[in-house]
C-alpha cells in the first residue's frame, strides 16, 4: 500500500479478516481507515450494489463489477469480483466474458447491459436515451438498469482506490477465500 | 454547471455528505473542486485556478485513466507537502467525482428516455 496509515487501519473486523484469511485485504485496510469519513458510508453503498438484485442475480452484478474493473484496466479488482462471479457462475464463464463479452456464453440481455456498462465506464459523456432505448429493446427493466448504474458507480471508485493506493492482487488461494468468505457474509466483513 | 435533475439512490447521499461537505484534513472547497474537475455533476463548476497547479495532474488522471497513477505520483503529492490524510481524502474526492458523473448521466439517460 502506498500510504502507511492505512498499513495501520485497526479496528476487530481488520484483526479478524487477517487471522481468518492471512492477509488483510487492501479493501478493508481502506475501509477500516477513518470509516467516518469514507468507509462506512462506501460499505453501505457496497452491500446495496452487489448483494442479489431485483433485476440481476449476485452472480450477474459482480460480474458487471469485474468488467468495469477490467475495462479500467485495473487488476486487482478485476481479480477479486471476478472470484466472486466465478463461485455463482463458474470460472470459465467469467474468464470468456472478460475475454470477448460479445462472444461469450450468456444471455443477449446481460450481453447488452454489458455494452452499456462499457459505455457508462469509459465513454460516460456520450451516454443518452439511445443506450436506455438498447437496453430496453434487450428486455431489460428500469429496475435492471438501476442495478446496473449503482454497480458502474461503486466499481468506478474501488478501481480508483486501489490505483492511487496500489492495492496488490490477492495470490489465487487467497483469493478464493476471500470470495467465499464475500459469499457467505456479502461485504460486511471485508 | 447547473446541479443535476436526476434524483441520486438515497444510499448515495451519506457518502456524498461525508466526502464533500464534512469535516477533514482537507478544506471541503478543495475536495469539491476536485470532485467536479473529475466530472461530478452535483458540485459547482469553479474557476480553473480554484484547483492547485500541482494537483491536476493526479486528478485528471486519476479521472480519466486511472491505470496510469503509479507511486511516483503519490510520492509527487507528498514532495508538495501534502501529507498521507491528506492524499486519501483528496483520491477519495477524485474516485467519488468520477463515480458520480457516471451514474448521473446514466439516470439522466434513463429519465430522456422515460419523457
Amino acid at each position: 500500500m502506498r500510504l502507511t496509515v492505512l498499513e495501520e487501519a485497526g479496528g476487530w473486523q481488520v484483526a479478524l479478516l487477517q487471522k481468518v484469511l492471512g492477509f488483510t485485504p487492501s479493501l478493508a485496510a481502506v475501509r477500516h481507515y477513518r470509516p467516518e469519513f469514507f468507509g462506512k458510508h462506501y460499505a453501505a453503498v457496497l452491500r446495496q450494489a452487489l448483494r442479489r438484485g431485483e433485476a440481476w442475480s449476485r452472480g450477474d452484478l459482480e460480474l458487471m463489477a469485474a468488467f468495469v474493473s477490467s475495462r479500467n484496466q485495473c487488476e486487482a479488482a478485476t481479480r477479486s469480483h471476478g472470484a466472486v462471479a466465478a463461485l455463482y457462475l463458474g470460472k470459465e464463464k467469467v474468464r470468456q466474458v472478460l475475454g470477448d463479452y460479445l462472444t461469450a456464453p450468456i444471455s443477449e440481455p446481460l450481453r447488452a447491459t454489458l455494452v452499456f456498462v462499457e459505455k457508462v465506464t469509459l465513454l460516460p459523456s456520450e451516454v443518452g436515451g439511445d443506450d436506455i432505448q438498447r437496453l430496453r429493446r434487450a428486455g431489460i427493466s428500469e429496475q435492471g438498469i438501476r442495478e446496473a448504474l449503482l454497480v458502474c458507480f461503486v466499481t468506478a471508485i474501488t478501481d480508483r482506490l486501489a490505483e492511487s493506493f496500489g492495492f496488490e492482487p490477492a495470490a489465487e488461494g487467497a483469493q478464493k477465500s476471500l470470495a467465499f468468505l464475500s459469499r457467505f457474509v456479502g461485504y460486511r466483513a471485508g | 454547471m447547473s446541479r443535476p435533475s436526476v434524483k441520486f439512490p438515497a444510499v448515495i447521499a451519506g457518502l456524498v455528505n461525508s466526502v464533500l461537505h464534512g469535516p477533514g484534513e482537507t478544506s471541503v472547497l478543495l475536495r469539491q473542486v476536485v470532485a467536479a474537475r473529475a466530472g461530478a455533476p452535483s458540485m459547482p463548476r469553479r474557476e480553473p485556478a480554484s484547483l492547485p497547479a500541482e494537483l491536476a495532474p493526479f486528478v485528471d488522471r486519476l479521472a480519466n485513466e486511472p491505470a496510469t497513477i503509479s507511486s511516483a505520483d503519490i510520492v509527487a503529492l507528498r514532495v508538495a507537502g501534502y501529507n498521507e490524510d491528506e492524499i486519501f481524502e483528496l483520491a477519495i474526492s477524485v474516485a467519488l467525482g468520477a463515480g458520480l458523473t457516471r451514474l448521473e448521466r446514466g439516470l439522466a439517460a434513463l429519465q430522456e428516455d422515460e419523457a
